[in-house]
């Protein structure tokens, strides 16, 4: 099966439009994962509604593309600036930095996108190993056990996030309400309509998350000084021998993708705890000759190998379940249903050439990245040097147009515009925005199967009891969620609680 | 006037708890009206937005709570922002607004490298010829890019001006 | 501020630009001609593509299909409508909105609000069961125990109160059968259920049934037409089985017919109507629609009075399973 999934896949994947557009994906990836708070989900938000309107696959390249090269990009900024561009390479610091002090910043940068290239591969093989038996096992899956994975999802979205649990509780919540607006898909009933024909189908997806995150992004970095200024940073060249330094430390290398791929299966990590228990593990099984923090290659292999395989790994149970773990795969998982492919078990089955070529892309992309990264090195280097002010309007632009695109709806425009001010309103104070997107998809998916659970059950509730998985999923939804809550309780009695929320 | 981290703290919660009365006004009113907020899963369309915003209510006590206690320990939580600090953002917020209005009215082509040179100004950028250059550049490059490859009407406007690439 | 006239200049400087090109092609159509579509994407989807690019190619523009879900497909209707009729707004007119929407008082259209272009295509349907299911040795005896055990039965048409709904409601309530519908957002999903063993039957599309063969039993072919009985490997059709659902002919099918705005200009009307009317005769289309499923009919313009006003007095005549449906579950419920 898997064989054939790959064999038809690659008769897609093999056009001349899909590789050019990984090679889009992978430049414009390392750009916004390169330039400062903009990152590889900005840069997918960003991109959406173009993709949209592609073909699935060379839509899929394009977005996978800016994945790969996004949770790579940041380690640039992290190395040559002390400014990780994106959280993913906060880590990458540590040891970035003063490699690049010793005057062995190229290095460094080569390590780093080596790494990432190698690590993502990690990743991928685990993927391409390991979804395509988790989706045989959940062919059985029906609305109960559905409905126990989307609590899954969301309790392990909400208690992860940043800020504290109350508030991803909360935007989670949001992200649900806001997935109810619309016709309703049990009762076909309209629901917070307000008899306007423009919300018969709720708020575009799209329009909410770039609202939230790119107009509010936009706003936040116009409260940054200096707006006109040109970093004056020297441009740097990698070579491609640090494939080997990173080959050297092979040992390094797999541990590292191997958690990383195994935070990214986990629902809610994600790269950045990742990138940091990577760290933490390679620092810890040093040899006495390296000294971890001062600029040891090590820490750079351990922290990018590890963000870079998160990928792999959290297009595992985003592709075998459709249950995404965070909000980078959410979009993917969204992007997929937009083009009317159910990712879970039925998409292994009826449309195996659309995950074998979602897996070749995959690897592609990460191959790509060793390529594209050391030979476009100074080029990332240089879009360090854009001017914000040139870049803020760009960007308003392009999510305007991109918006308009999806419907060729004004409306939508006014509702990303609204979108902002929320998500404005709710970052100042630390509200974690992955909540309301996993929220948003995954509310139909909790909504609907809890609903459709209860219309098969013949007695009720007991139908999450009755069937075996529904019923272990349950108890680890109440173990989640009742340590989650214990671990909350404990911090708002500590004394410290004012701690709760760091500027 | 100054704004703190505690203000918006609170505006959130405002935020969050109006949401929760538009939902439960609309199940009252136009749901009730539908014959779906009540009845078997079929029909009980209201069970899960108002499952979801009992959670909310809760979430938003705790909340309240936790934030009460935090200002009697200490006067200010969090840094606060002068007013004017907010003036440019305030600026670009109301700038897209506007845009958006002449975009519907006038349409793409002529609203968009005003927005953008407008915007570059607030950003800071002083220089004329450059900021119209650059601002004519992105906007007809974007214009090409959606309406050349991905077969995008943009809007037109009153004129209905669209530029056939 | 000297902005302000540099501003001026440079809106007139592109908007000059644009206008110019604007004017020099004057004959319709100009640019791309977006077609609304009620739903999301899927089969329908894909059909509706093959037409829209083979209009594309007669009209020499592009033709886009701009996918505007919800509310049954009444959304598309009403997007539609809310836009200027000048030819370069069409509408693909799927019989749940056109015809099955305002007769449930849904909608407050009727068929006669739109000018039509041509006929797209339509799709029979018949219910299928797991072939795996042992219960039963037949459709029939599966329809013997639903009577005997009502409600225990659970199906799905997909999305709740569709066409296939209303035709399988009807045709249950001929059996006397109550059974619990279960919604899907798509028939996709349904079918996927009917596989993992909580649905005992489902609403199948040829296109569906073609492509997996093996894995459906057909029950019964919810047409009386030959052509849809072949279609389904010759099983047993509602005439076979005598049931009457109230529905002959393209009623009991989906169908779409592509429409535009009753106020667009003739001009631009005869240009669309005579650029499908090309399209939908061209044989590489057919063959092409034919391949994923679909039935390319080849009404034009018309006799849209004719046959969509048939099937419309069919439809609101055919008296309604989803009433009694609903009445016998409710009673079930309560006791």
């Amino acid at each position: 099966m898997l064989i054939e999934s790959i064999t038809q896949g690659f008769a897609l994947f093999a056009t001349p439009l899909v590789v050019i557009l990984i090679i889009l994906g992978i430049v414009f990836g390392l750009l916004v994962g390169a330039v400062p708070g903009l990152g590889p989900l900005m840069g997918i938000v960003l991109i959406l509604p173009v993709a949209i309107n592609l073909q699935p696959i060379t839509a899929m390249a394009l977005l996978l593309g800016i994945y790969v090269g996004g949770s790579c990009g940041g380690s640039i900024s992290a190395i040559l600036l002390r400014i990780p561009g994106t959280p993913l390479a906060a880590a990458t610091l540590f040891d970035g930095y003063p490699l690049a002090q010793k005057g062995r910043a190229a290095e460094a940068v080569g390590v780093a996108i080596s790494s990432s290239a190698l690590g993502g591969l990690i990743g991928g093989v685990i993927l391409i190993t390991s979804a395509p038996i988790l989706a045989i096992f959940a062919r059985q899956f029906s609305p109960p056990e559905f409905t126990m994975l989307a609590i899954t999802g969301l309790v392990a979205i909400a208690s992860v996030s940043e800020g504290s649990f109350l508030k991803g509780i909360l935007s989670g919540c949001l992200g649900l309400i806001l997935a109810t607006i619309g016709t309703d898909q049990i009762s076909m009933g309209y629901r917070f309509t307000f008899d306007s024909h423009h919300m018969l189908n709720g708020f575009h997806l799209v329009s909410i998350v770039v609202g939230m995150f790119a107009i509010s992004e936009m706003v936040f970095q116009m409260m940054g000084k200096n707006l006109t200024a040109k970093p004056n940073i020297p441009i740097v060249r990698a070579e491609f021998k640090s494939v080997l330094s990173v080959l050297k430390n092979w040992k390094n290398l797999i541990r590292s993708s191997l958690i990383g791929t195994f935070f990214g299966i986990l629902p809610g990590a994600g790269g950045v705890i990742s990138s940091f228990a990577a760290y933490a593990v390679a620092k810890n099984s040093a040899k006495p000759h390296e000294k971890y923090g001062e600029g040891e290659v090590g820490g750079v292999i351990a922290t990018e190998s590890a963000n870079n395989a998160t990928c792999g790994g959290a297009l595992v149970p985003s592709l075998a379940l459709g249950i995404p773990g965070d909000p980078i795969a959410a979009l993917l998982v969204a992007t997929l249903l937009i083009f009317g492919f159910y990712p879970g078990p039925t998409l292994f089955e009826d449309q195996p050439e659309i995950v074998g070529a979602i897996f070749i892309v995959y690897l592609a992309s990460n191959v790509a990245l060793l390529i594209l990264g050391v030979l476009l090195t100074p080029l990332f280097v240089y879009a360090l040097r854009i001017r914000k002010s040139r870049l803020i309007p760009a960007i308003l632009v392009l999510c305007v147009v991109g918006t308009f695109a999806l419907q060729s709806s004004i409306f939508d425009l006014w509702a990303m515009l609204g979108f902002g001010l929320v998500g404005i309103i709710l970052r100042i104070v630390n509200y974690p925005l992955a909540p309301i997107v996993i929220g948003t998809i995954l509310g139909p998916l909790l909504e609907n199967n809890l609903r459709r659970s209860l219309l098969l059950s013949d007695e009720g509730y007991w139908i999450f009891l009755d069937r075996p998985v529904s019923a272990v999923l349950l108890v680890v939804n109440a173990l989640l969620l009742s340590w989650v809550a214990w671990s909350t309780i404990r911090k708002i009695r500590s004394p410290d609680s004012k701690q709760e929320d760091p500027a | 006037m100054t704004f703190t981290r505690q203000h918006v703290e609170w505006l959130s919660l405002i935020l969050f708890l109006a949401i929760v009365a538009i939902v439960f006004q609309q199940i009252s009113t136009d749901l009730v009206k539908q014959g779906i907020a009540e009845g078997d899963p079929f029909h009980n369309a209201a069970f899960f937005p108002r499952a979801v915003c009992i959670l909310i209510i809760a979430a938003v006590l705790i909340r309240v709570v936790t934030l009460t206690l935090q200002m009697r320990q200490e006067t200010i939580v969090g840094d606060s922002v002068a007013a004017k600090d907010l003036r440019w953002p305030f600026m670009l917020v109301c700038l897209f607004g506007l845009y958006l209005l002449f975009l519907d009215l006038l349409g793409y082509h002529l609203a968009t490298a005003p927005f953008i040179a407008i915007a570059m100004i607030i950003c800071g950028d002083k220089k004329p010829i450059p900021t119209i250059l650059y601002s004519v550049a992105v906007a007809l490059l974007i214009a090409f890019l959606f309406e050349k490859y991905l077969k995008i009407v943009l809007p037109g406007g009153m004129f209905a001006i669209n530029i056939p690439w | 501020m000297k902005f302000a006239s540099i501003l001026t200049a440079m809106a007139l400087l592109t908007g000059v630009v644009s206008i110019q090109t604007a004017a020099v092609a004057a004959d319709f159509p100009q640019r791309p001609v977006q077609t609304i579509f009620p739903w999301g994407p899927g089969t329908a989807m894909a059909a509706d593509q093959i037409i829209a690019d083979a209009i594309g190619n007669e009209l020499g523009v592009a033709v886009t299909l701009v996918s505007t879900p919800g509310a049954g497909g009444t959304k598309a209707f009403k997007t539609a409508m809310a836009r200027p009729a000048d030819g370069y707004t069409m509408i693909s007119g799927w019989v749940a909105p056109l015809v099955s929407a305002p007769a449930s008082g849904k909608a407050d259209w009727t068929y006669e609000d739109f000018t039509p272009l041509h006929s797209g295509v339509a799709a029979a349907f018949a219910i299928a069961t797991r072939v795996d299911d042992d219960r039963f040795a037949n459709f029939q005896e599966m329809m013997d125990y639903g009577k005997a055990n009502p409600g225990k039965l659970r199906y799905s048409s997909g999305t709740a109160g569709n066409l296939p709904h209303k035709v399988m409601a009807k045709a249950l309530k001929a059996f006397g059968v109550v059974a619990q519908v279960v919604p899907y957002k798509t028939d996709g999903e349904a079918r996927k259920d009917l596989q993992s063993g909580v649905l005992d039957f489902v609403f199948v599309n040829p296109g569906a049934y073609m492509a997996d063969k093996d894995g459906y039993t057909i029950g019964l072919v919810l047409s009386e037409l030959p052509a849809v009985k072949a279609l389904f490997d010759g099983a047993d059709t509602v005439e076979d089985m005598g049931i009457d659902i109230g529905l002959t002919g393209l009623g009991p099918l989906g169908w779409t017919w592509w429409l535009v705005h009753k106020d667009t200009p003739t001009e631009q009307v005869e240009v669309l109507q005579s650029a499908m009317s090309k399209a939908m005769k061209n044989d590489a289309v057919k063959a092409k629609l034919s391949a994923i499923g679909w039935t390319p009919l080849e009404w034009d313009h018309q006799q849209y009075a004719e046959i969509v006003g048939s099937v419309s007095t069919q439809i609101s005549g055919m008296g309604d399973g989803l009433l009694w449906e609903e009445e016998q579950i409710k009673k079930l419920r309560a006791q």
